[in-house]
C-alpha cells in the first residue's frame, strides 16, 4: 500500500467508520441554550458595501480620491495614538477648551492611522474573541489581512455621517446613516436602515473630538468593531 | 436545504431553526468525530457550533449557502476545541467502537490503527481538509470556498495529510508531517 491513491482509498474507507448520527443529548443541549439565546443584530454599521451598484462604486471612488488629496496630506502627520491604547483625551490639549458638540463643524474628520500588525496583535488577544470572530474581523470586517495600514474616518455633514475605512490608502469599507446631538456631550449614530443606534459621549476640543460608546455592545465581536472604529480622536482634514 | 425555514430562522423563529438543526446536525456531528477523533469533543464542537451560527443567523447574506456556511462554523468550533484540549493529543485513545466488531484481515486493522494515530499527528487544519475533501466528497475547490481559504492552501494541506499518513502507515509508526505539526 504505497501511493497516494491507495493511501487515499484506505483512509476513505477509515473515515467511513465511527459515528454518523449527533447525540439525541448534544442536539438538545444546543436547542435548550439557543431558546435562552438571543441572535445578534446584523451590524447596525455594515462597515463594508459588498453590493455595490455601478453608480453607488463611482460615487464611492471619487468620495476616495477626495479623502486621499485632503486627508492624505494630514495623514501624513506621524500618529501619536498607539492602537490598543486609551483614545487620547480632547481635554490633554492645553490651550483648549471643550465646545459644545453642536458647535462641530462639517467635513471629513479622520482617526489616527495604525500598523494592521497591531491591530492583529489586539485582536489575538482579546480573548473575548472566538477563533472565528477574529476571522471574520480580520478578513471582512476590517479587510487587514495582508495589508499594512489602517486608517479610520468619520464625514459629519447635515446630520448625515458616512464612516469609512483607509486600509493601505484606499478607503474599502463603509457604512452610513443619521447622527444628532441629545446634548452637548452626547451624540447618537443611526446607521440608515436600524432601528436603534449606537450612542456616544462626545468631547469636542477645537477641530477635533473624542468619542467613547456608552451604549454597551452586544457581544464581544460588536465591541471590538465599536472600540476600533469610533473611540479614537477624530481631527477635521483640511 | 427549506430555503423558507432559513429565512424564518434569519428573522429568530426559533422553531424553524430547530428543524435546520435536525437537518444537519448528523452531517455536522460526523465531520467534527472525523476531524477530533473524540466524540466528547465533537459534541462540544456541534453545540458551539449551533449556538453560534443561531446568533450569527441575521448575518448569513446567501440562504442558499446556509449548509456551506454552518459547517464552516462547524470547522472553526473544531479549531477552537482542539486549541483548547492540546494534551489530548498525545494520550492513548481507543480506536472506534464500531472497530471492534469489524472482522477484517489483522493487516487491515493494523492500516486502520496506524491510520489513526497518524491521523492525531496531523495538524486541525490538515484533518479539516481531509474530511472534508475524502469523508463529504467535496471538490476541492469548494473546500476552499467553504473554510474561506485560497486553493493552493487546500491542496497543499491535503498533500502533506496524504503523505503523513502514507510514511505513517509503511513504516507502522505515526510520523509527524513536516509543514507544520501542532504543537
Amino acid at each position: 500500500m504505497s501511493d497516494d491513491r491507495s493511501i487515499e482509498r484506505t483512509a476513505r474507507a477509515w473515515l467511513e467508520l465511527g459515528p454518523t448520527q449527533a447525540p439525541d443529548h448534544a442536539v438538545e443541549a444546543a436547542l435548550r441554550t439557543i431558546d435562552t439565546t438571543s441572535q445578534e443584530r446584523d451590524l447596525r454599521i455594515p462597515w463594508r458595501l459588498p453590493t455595490m451598484n455601478p453608480v453607488a462604486r463611482t460615487a464611492i471612488l471619487a468620495s476616495v480620491v477626495i479623502v486621499a488629496v485632503v486627508g492624505g496630506i494630514y495623514l501624513l502627520r506621524p500618529a501619536t495614538q498607539s492602537f490598543g491604547g486609551p483614545p487620547p483625551t480632547a481635554t490633554a490639549a492645553p490651550t483648549s477648551t471643550p465646545l459644545p458638540a453642536s458647535a462641530l463643524q462639517a467635513g471629513t474628520y479622520v482617526g489616527p492611522t495604525f500598523q494592521v500588525t497591531d491591530i492583529i496583535a489586539s485582536i489575538n488577544a482579546d480573548t473575548d474573541l472566538t477563533s472565528l470572530e477574529r476571522t471574520t474581523l480580520i478578513d471582512e470586517l476590517f479587510g487587514i489581512k495582508d495589508k499594512k495600514t489602517w486608517s479610520a474616518s468619520i464625514v459629519l455633514r447635515g446630520g448625515q455621517y458616512t464612516q469609512r475605512q483607509t486600509v493601505d490608502g484606499i478607503t474599502v469599507i463603509g457604512s452610513a446613516g443619521r447622527y444628532t446631538f441629545p446634548d452637548d456631550q452626547t451624540i447618537d449614530l443611526v446607521e440608515t436602515g436600524a432601528q436603534s443606534g449606537t450612542r456616544f459621549a462626545i468631547s469636542v476640543v477645537g477641530d477635533s473630538f473624542t468619542l467613547r460608546s456608552l451604549t454597551p455592545p452586544p457581544t464581544a465581536l460588536d465591541a471590538f468593531v465599536v472600540r476600533t472604529l469610533f473611540e479614537a480622536t477624530f481631527t477635521l482634514a483640511r | 436545504m427549506d430555503r423558507d425555514l432559513v429565512e424564518r430562522a434569519r428573522k429568530g423563529d426559533r422553531a424553524a431553526f430547530a428543524v435546520l438543526v435536525h437537518q444537519v446536525s448528523d452531517s455536522l456531528y460526523s465531520v467534527a468525530y472525523r476531524i477530533l477523533r473524540d466524540t466528547g469533543l465533537a459534541e462540544d464542537a456541534l453545540q458551539n457550533a449551533l449556538v453560534l451560527a443561531w446568533r450569527r443567523l441575521p448575518k448569513l447574506r446567501d440562504l442558499d449557502r446556509f449548509e456551506a456556511w454552518i459547517h464552516r462554523i462547524l470547522v472553526h468550533a473544531c479549531y477552537d476545541e482542539s486549541q483548547r484540549t492540546r494534551s489530548w493529543r498525545g494520550s492513548v485513545v481507543a480506536l472506534p467502537i464500531e472497530l471492534a466488531g469489524v472482522t477484517d484481515e489483522t493487516s487491515q486493522v493494523a492500516d486502520r490503527d496506524e491510520l489513526e494515530r497518524a491521523f492525531r499527528w496531523l495538524t486541525i487544519e490538515q484533518r479539516a481538509v481531509f474530511v472534508l475533501h475524502h469523508y463529504l466528497g467535496l471538490p476541492l475547490v469548494e473546500v476552499a470556498e467553504l473554510l474561506g481559504i485560497p486553493a493552493g492552501t487546500v491542496r497543499s494541506r491535503l498533500h502533506y495529510a496524504t503523505r503523513s499518513l502514507r510514511v505513517a502507515i509503511e513504516t507502522g509508526a505515526a510520523i509527524p508531517a513536516s509543514e507544520g505539526r501542532l504543537a
